[in-house]
């Protein structure tokens, strides 16, 4: 039994930080990176909740893992198109590149 | 034991048959594109989504409401009459493609994030919801970058992808407080936990994933302090892709935050309705002014239309404030708005290209040939729809919103008001368009206007919708409240 305060507690660090890079990383990969990091929490989240909520949670758990490595699936392609056209996966230098 | 498995696997198919017609075609058109048989693939794509459409107006028609599997799924009246307008957006989106979409992979794509997105309306459930509402999201990631040369349509992309990542993440933790406070994520057992005892203990974290899904489905929804992507995408992306993201796309992000405040969460408006009602209204004020604001001195057609969107997911989101004598207008509302916004980027398609270029000079003269004449009449019916001129449909549905939410005492006349005064001021960006159509030609223009069969007959229905739709609002009547 995990007392939902504590297992909120725990995560939102790890959501914030995660958060925050998605927000403010100007790398793409980054940003992935960051992206998957926040998730995590959510998934602790989820796990922490599943031990005195039953089941469902650790179904939830493994949906949103999988919906986790489709994104970023996508991500990573979305990437290299990004790097055949601008030689960059920089979000500010993109800005730059477009203005030209 | 074993027929009647597959007498219930039937009935499943029968229930969601818009939806699976929808899975079929796209199946069906990803090999006909691989064989390269793309006339064929766009009459399997438009069979599809009209079969679609047919079986929703034939359950509408009798008035069906079907329950599948433990009521994680209802095909209600109100999931029926939102899927018409997610089908329109698409259907106009479909028609709006030029060649360069229509041999890649672009149709079954669309017909995808359209089948997803009508589970979307009818989930629940939260991790349905979330479920399908990723699986909408994705086809419309490769759809907006189907521009693979174009440096402003990879920004765009980029934009939306990174909006996109942070929409599902604000959702997913979302969806973690709401089951560790009550331990499920179907809608019918929030909504009794927070009419029970145990609600006072969980309250804050109930109203915090309440607050962080909103929030989520509002970068869908494009309102305001998340609609900054909205710009920049409608304009980057494929101009048919900017009329399914505009009008289908927003609309079940709409829908879905209507979904989720009159159904699990409604009785949060007797508990902290004071608190509610103004953090919406203070959402709906900025959705409404600052885009109408900012469309007066936009010079980019593309982005003159993403800018009168976003504004209407203003007047859409007034629905929020007062659920309670507003709601029923909503489904008309979408219905015509995706009709008038998808119609108006159809029209832009066939001008300008599916590129970002788009400047207002193309307009010119619009008028003036018998060739671009239909164009020019339908530009000038969906513009003044969306801006609600009297006789189409566009006015009958913000009236009965407007009006409607003027009778809930005093912060509704104010949010009415003010609604008024900024569709007033909207007027005059719609009316200098169709202006700008009646004036001459500098040279050349209108040289690269596309005209095809199935763009003209969608022309021509949608101009005699706008046209009766009007006198007939009481057809699209959502049903309130909704999980009973």
């Amino acid at each position: 039994m995990i007392d939902v305060n504590l297992a909120i507690l725990a995560t939102i660090p790890l959501f914030i930080i995660g958060f925050y890079g998605v927000l403010a990383r100007r790398h793409f990969i980054r940003i992935i990176i960051s992206f998957e990091i926040a998730l995590t929490a959510v998934i602790l989240a989820i796990g922490a909740f599943a031990t005195s909520k039953g089941m469902l949670g650790e179904v939830i758990g493994i949906i949103i893992i999988a919906v986790v490595a489709m994104e970023v699936a996508l991500g990573l392609a979305i990437a290299i198109q990004l790097d055949r056209l601008f030689q960059t996966v920089d979000i500010y230098e993109l800005r730059k590149l477009k203005e030209e | 034991m074993l027929s009647s498995e597959i007498s219930e696997i039937l009935n499943l198919i029968y229930y969601l048959s818009p939806f699976f017609t929808l899975i079929f075609g796209t199946i069906v058109i990803s090999f006909l594109i691989i064989w390269k048989k793309i006339k064929i693939a766009k009459v399997v794509s438009y069979i599809s989504l009209l079969m679609s459409l047919f079986f929703t107006l034939y359950f509408i028609y009798n008035n069906y409401t079907f329950v599948i599997s433990n009521s994680t799924l209802i095909i209600d009246k109100f999931s029926q009459l939102i899927w018409l307008a997610i089908l329109a957006g698409g259907i106009v989106s479909l028609s709006s493609m030029h060649e360069e979409l229509l041999k890649r992979e672009a149709q079954p794509l669309l017909l995808l994030s359209v089948a997803s997105g009508l589970l979307v309306i009818s989930s629940r459930d939260l991790l349905i919801l979330f479920l399908s509402l990723e699986a909408t999201v994705f086809p419309t990631y490769a759809l907006v970058s189907q521009l693979k040369r174009d440096p402003i349509s990879a920004e765009a992309t980029v934009k939306y992808f990174v909006f996109g990542i942070l929409s599902t993440l604000l959702f997913g933790y979302g969806i973690a407080l709401i089951y560790g406070s009550v331990g499920s994520t179907l809608f019918i057992n929030i909504k009794n936990f927070i009419n029970s005892q145990d609600y006072a203990s969980f309250s804050n974290y109930i109203m915090l994933g309440l607050i962080l899904i909103i929030l989520s489905l509002a970068i869908k929804a494009t309102l305001f302090p998340l609609h900054v992507w909205a710009i920049d995408t409608y304009q980057g992306s494929p101009t048919s892709i900017s009329a399914y993201l505009s009008s289908s796309s927003k609309i079940i992000g709409i829908a879905a935050i209507a979904l989720l405040l009159v159904g699990p969460f409604y009785d949060l408006y007797t508990i902290f309705g004071f608190e509610l009602r103004y953090i919406m209204s203070i959402l709906v004020v900025a959705t409404i002014i600052l885009p109408n604001i900012a469309g007066l001195v936009q010079r980019n057609i593309k982005r003159l239309l993403a800018y009168s969107s976003v504004a209407h997911s203003g007047y859409m989101a007034l629905v929020y404030v007062y659920p309670e004598g507003t709601l029923q207008f909503l489904a008309y509302y979408l219905i015509t708005y995706s009709i008038a916004k998808s119609v108006s980027f159809l029209i832009t398609n066939l001008i300008s290209g599916e590129g970002s270029y788009s400047p207002y000079d193309l307009l010119r003269g619009l008028f003036k040939y018998r060739r671009t004449s239909l164009a020019a009449i339908t530009f000038a019916i969906a513009l003044l729809s969306l801006a609600g001129i009297p006789p189409f449909a566009g006015f009958m549905a913000k009236f009965l919103i407007f009006l409607n939410t003027s009778y809930m005492g005093n912060l509704g006349i104010a949010l009415a008001l003010i609604a008024l005064i900024m569709s007033a001021v909207s007027v005059y960006y719609y009316a200098y368009l169709i202006r700008l159509e009646v004036l001459p030609t500098t040279n050349g223009a209108n040289i690269n206007f596309v005209s095809r069969l199935d763009s003209n007959c969608v022309m021509i229905i949608s101009i005699l919708l706008l046209l009766v739709l009007t006198f007939y609002p009481n057809l699209f009547i959502l049903p309130f409240p909704l999980l009973e």
